[in-house]
């Protein structure tokens, strides 16, 4: 296949352009396609009416149904019980009551406010004299802690250097007590050299002042 | 303004055999083609942007040519059909159609490989053995543009078969 040249290359591929497919499967596979194009179709046209018969059988379709027809069936009503030519005097009168109305309420809230205003500027005040005291009382309560703290401390101090002291005391006590028993001890061992050596002089002066007379040389 | 259903009957009537013929010589395999053909046409009516298209002849054999080609690399090596028909006078002998089969099933691989325009171009000419002329008006090209990319579609395709050749030795 290395050496292969254009007119090879093109004699297969002439042969792949000889390849045909039968008769029958051709018209299988066109059948087969056709069906598909068909078989979507279908689908796509089942598939609207479904989405409608969903949309209806659904409780939010029914209620939005039913709010549209109430609606509907209130704007009618409105329409056909509404009175002939309006009398000017008495949307007058009304007017000017439910003006008068608004009005008496904006001042009473406008009252309000001011009142409310005075109200929470004498909170603030009281507020501000409370965080006073509290934090005057919290300094005296801290301070109070601190010199009860120190005081403890102290008083454990110094019984810390007491039980210290007795300790190097005992400690001194125990040390002599041994100190005095070795020195006791060397006394001891001392007289008894003395009391050997005063022997064995004694014995060497007896034999040396008997040895002249009794022993011929 | 004919829905998609329609235009899609109408193309198959029109081109429905020339594109299993081509889906055939592309697989070698009846039965793929088959399969591919019901693919093409299951893509074509899903096809979103399908209406602006100007030529849908020309692409639905692009997208069959890229349905084959996907399938060549999927299943390469599955050998073909004794029983594909070829033109009058083209049969040699069980051995010689084996030897044939596999060199040709080795030309479809290396086609496969070559690049989008130059694959559907050789395709047209040399396989659907279309003229100069229309293949220039489906691909909305002049004659010249065509036959230059004919010429260097055979040439990447030499290199492909070269290259194979030699990996192969």
């Amino acid at each position: 296949m290395s050496k292969m040249d254009e007119t090879e290359i093109r004699r297969q591929l002439e042969a792949i352009s000889q390849i045909e497919p039968g008769q029958e499967a051709t018209e299988r596979a066109v059948a087969r396609a056709r069906d598909v194009v068909l078989r979507n179709e279908k689908a796509h046209k089942r598939l609207m009416p479904r989405i409608w018969q969903l949309i209806a059988k659904g409780a939010t379709a029914k209620l939005a149904a039913a709010a549209v027809l109430m609606v509907g069936l209130g704007y009618l009503a409105g329409r056909l019980s509404a009175a002939g030519a309006p009398d000017v005097e008495e949307i007058r009168s009304v007017v000017e009551s439910s003006m008068a109305a608004r009005l008496d309420e904006a001042l009473e809230s406008k009252i309000e406010e001011i009142t409310g205003a005075e109200r929470a500027s004498s909170l603030d005040a009281r507020f501000a004299e409370l965080r006073e005291g509290l934090g005057e009382q919290l300094r005296r309560d801290v301070k109070e802690a601190a010199v009860q703290t120190l005081a403890a401390a102290g008083s454990l101090t110094d019984r810390r250097l007491t039980e210290l002291a007795e300790q190097f005391e005992a400690a001194r006590l125990a040390d002599r007590q041994s100190v005095g028993e070795v020195l006791r001890e060397m006394e001891l061992n001392r007289r008894y050299d003395k009391d050997q050596l005063r022997n064995g002089l004694r014995s060497l002066v007896a034999y040396a002042v008997e040895a002249p007379a009794g022993r011929p040389d | 303004m004919r829905s998609r259903t329609e235009k899609l009957l109408e193309l198959l009537d029109r081109s429905g055999a020339s594109l299993f013929a081509l889906l055939t010589r592309l697989t070698l395999h009846e039965d793929v083609a088959e399969e591919l053909m019901q693919e093409l046409f299951i893509k074509l009516n899903g096809a979103s942007g399908l209406d602006k298209v100007g030529n849908w002849e020309a692409y639905a054999r692009a997208t069959a040519i890229n349905l084959a080609f996907d399938w060549r690399r999927r299943n390469g090596r599955r050998p073909a059909p004794e029983r594909l028909r070829c033109r009058p006078g083209s049969d040699d002998g069980p051995v010689g159609r084996l030897i044939r089969t596999e060199e040709l099933q080795e030309m479809l691989n290396a086609v496969g490989r070559l690049n989008g325009v130059c694959r559907e171009v050789l395709v047209m000419r040399y396989i659907q053995e279309e003229s100069y002329d229309d293949i220039a008006a489906r691909l909305d090209r002049t004659t010249h543009q065509v036959r230059g990319l004919c010429a260097k579609a055979m040439g990447q395709l030499r290199d492909a078969l070269v290259s194979r050749g030699g990996q192969s030795e």
